[in-house]
């Protein structure tokens, strides 16, 4: 695997590919532009594209056209769909990214967000105050919940993974998937105990990602935890390429691999906690996003994390639509949807590049 | 119920004078009856008899005089016949109030499962029941660790479930007209067929009575939620809520919507236009605090903000007990009713 890595990192420096990267992030933002119009033209309650664009208009420049729609309209369009297109974007990026750094910070291509536990405690601090009521953890909503549950996470794992302050890939791993066991049987647990047939279906359904929560203020947290992570990130490809690289490659070429680990790991954990508590665990995305754009541009950071995060945004954004109008007005857990559309993507793109030989996926 | 109309509740407590007032009658006859059966051990006139349930027909060669209830509206059911004297366990209740001069009855019967479902296994088995009554399958799963189907009816434990919810298909097509059938039914095997009739026809009294109260007015667009801040959870067009609703003089506004318990979009709550909203009311886990309808409305009225029912924060909390085949949802119709059209129940 290291020496492949090496061997991307080397052919993807050519002028050729560097065209290529161009263009497909136009693309890219081409397609999440129209994937956002189209999330915001469609849904369970039809409004017509004129309607619904003005809304958008007017919410933007209030007064801008003349008003020709209802209030509820408004509010569907204004309140539902937008802020929950918007945040499909930042989700969907986000998941893509922390998969992209975890595979790099692990070496491993099957990390995905959820690998390290913080999903998992995530989880069961929202089950726990799902279940057992507000109260039950000093009075936490559910997403303030879930968010400290991946702060305990985090605590755990970094306290179960450290030996004397050095952080080691696989002792990361290990300890991520350890406690990932714990945290679902905890919260398996008191979802069994409170016994309840509705609690179990709603409890099951946030657990398998939703974006049918999403309201504007809801936005800002991951928004700005975000933007703050991957411009972090884009500053450092040059060191993840190197830790991706394996750690001797990276002491040699100055990293300070035991702190830059670290504060990877407190980063994704950060951004999976802020994900989780706003959409539910999301599966797939963070798992094969980020093997598709090494696909699509080889295993440069400067180059993965960009199209990772534009791929991610553009895919979760298409899965969410399909969530919502597959079988409207009922709608579908996102974990449901990602796999089925992504999978059949992944194999033709993983089939295509395999023919082309141009570069291995691992 | 946080916030229930005065005519209802008042109209509630006349129909619950009038059914316990009918249960009281039903156990002071109960002596003669139960004599006759624990002293001879043969056959009591009128069994074996057989009656059919979920595609299986139960036969029984004497009244049982060891009943198991699972899910609350089991026990109520049994109770309102006033066969508390034939159960010998019951699981806990604490998911809303009880009926009127039930909880007394509850008290006195062995508590055989802390929670709202049936005891694991070996618990079940070991009680040696001769009938076990439940509302759905979910408490005979041999996967989750409960005694099948099979097992207690090979221990000699016949298992009943109300209004034919024998499968999350079949519990779509619930219809009032079955809870009456259950009714029958538990007379015969019991041998108080006389009291199912009384229980049956002052239902039937009673539904008739809201029925007809409601008539001929603009039936009043209903949401039935669960809360959620989205997607919604909510009752759509199939199932014994919907048929509540319908009876009550209400329609469905998720009427279109294929299911009984599920997830509905915010887009299509908001669109809805609901008049009026009925919260599933409930505490889980043992009934500790949780006072769940009052936010559960907030939630929906946030969502459907532009509908009349959230102008006037018009909402009712419905025990969800009384969601479920027993015969607490036929005295929720009149409930429902008095909220949806209060004019009709002045008098």
């Amino acid at each position: 695997m290291t020496s492949e890595i090496q061997q991307d990192v080397t052919t993807t420096s050519t002028v050729n590919r560097r065209g290529r990267f161009g263009m497909l992030v136009v693309v890219l933002v081409v397609a999440m532009v129209a994937s956002t119009w189209l999330a915001v033209s469609i849904g369970a309650v039809p409004v017509a594209l004129p309607q619904a664009w003005g809304i958008v208009a007017d919410g933007i420049v209030p007064g801008l056209v003349p008003r020709t729609w209802t209030p509820v309209q408004e509010q569907i369009v204004w309140e539902f769909r937008l802020p929950r297109a918007l945040l499909a974007l930042l989700v969907g990026a986000g998941l893509a990214v922390v998969g992209a750094v975890l595979q790099a910070l692990v070496r491993n291509p099957l990390a995905d967000p959820f690998l390290l536990g913080i999903s998992s405690g995530a989880s069961f601090g929202a089950v726990t105050v799902f279940i057992l009521g507000v109260s039950a953890l000093g009075g936490l909503s559910m997403s303030a919940a879930a968010f400290a549950g991946s702060l305990l996470a985090l605590a755990l794992v970094y306290a179960l993974a450290q030996r004397s302050g050095r952080l080691t890939p696989s002792r990361l791993v290990l300890a991520g998937v350890a406690l990932a066991y714990l945290f679902q049987a905890a919260y398996s647990f008191v979802l069994q105990a409170a016994q309840s047939g509705r609690a179990a279906q709603q409890v099951l359904f946030w657990l398998m990602g939703s974006l049918g929560g999403a309201r504007w203020h809801l936005l800002p947290l991951p928004a700005v935890v975000l933007a703050a992570g991957v411009t972090y990130l884009l500053l450092q490809h040059r060191p993840l390429n190197a830790i991706a690289a394996g750690e001797e490659t990276a002491v040699s070429l100055g990293v300070n691999v035991n702190r830059f680990r670290l504060t990877l790991f407190v980063l994704t954990s950060l951004l999976v906690g802020v994900l989780v508590a706003t959409s539910g665990a999301i599966a797939f995305v963070g798992l094969i996003v980020p093997h598709a754009a090494r696909l699509l541009v080889g295993a440069d950071h400067r180059r993965v994390l960009p199209v990772t995060a534009l791929l991610g945004a553009v895919f979760l954004q298409l899965v969410d639509i399909a969530a919502r109008t597959v079988n409207a007005p009922q709608e579908l857990a996102l974990s449901i949807v990602t796999a089925l559309f992504g999978v059949p993507f992944f194999l033709w793109l993983l089939r295509r590049r395999s023919v082309d030989r141009a570069v291995s996926v691992q | 119920m946080s916030r229930p109309p005065r005519t209802s509740s008042t109209i509630t407590k006349k129909l619950l004078v009038l059914t316990s007032a009918l249960t009281l009658t039903a156990c002071s006859q109960a002596p003669a009856t139960q004599e006759g059966t624990q002293t001879a051990s043969a056959p009591q006139t009128g069994f074996p008899v057989t009656v059919e349930n979920c595609g299986r027909e139960l036969t029984f060669d004497r009244p049982p005089s060891k009943v198991v209830t699972g899910y609350h509206p089991s026990l109520e059911t049994l109770l309102a016949l006033g066969l508390s004297d034939r159960i010998a366990g019951r699981t806990f209740f604490g998911e809303s109030a009880f009926l009127p001069g039930q909880k007394e009855q509850y008290d006195k019967i062995p508590q055989i499962s802390e929670t709202i479902m049936l005891p694991q296994k070996e618990v079940m088995l070991a009680q040696g029941a001769d009938f076990v009554l439940d509302n759905a399958m979910a408490g005979f799963d041999t996967a989750g660790g409960y005694a099948g189907v099979a097992e207690l009816d090979a221990a000699g434990s016949p298992v009943y479930i109300l209004g034919g919810w024998c499968s999350p298909e079949e519990t779509l097509q619930y219809t009032l007209d079955k809870t009456f059938t259950d009714l029958r039914n538990l007379g015969k095997i019991f041998g108080v067929s006389e009291r199912a009739e009384k229980l049956v026809g002052a239902l039937q009294g009673s539904l008739a009575d809201a029925k007809k109260r409601v008539e001929g007015r603009t039936p009043v667009k209903v949401l039935a939620t669960d809360g959620g801040k989205g997607p919604v959870n909510a009752y759509g067009g199939s199932g014994v809520t919907n048929q509540m609703i319908t009876a009550a003089g209400g329609v469905n506004v998720l009427a279109d919507v294929k299911g009984d318990y599920t997830e509905v979009s915010v887009e299509e709550v908001s669109a809805a236009q609901p008049e009026a909203v009925l919260v599933s009311d409930y505490a889980t886990l043992r009934g500790e605090d949780m006072p769940s309808s009052p936010a559960k409305a907030e939630e929906a009225f946030a969502i459907a903000k532009n509908s009349p029912a959230a102008k006037e924060k018009r909402y009712l909390a419905l025990p969800v007990a009384a969601q479920h085949p027993g015969y607490r949802n036929i005295l929720a119709i009149t409930d429902i009713a008095a909220f949806l059209h209060p004019d009709a129940f002045t008098r």
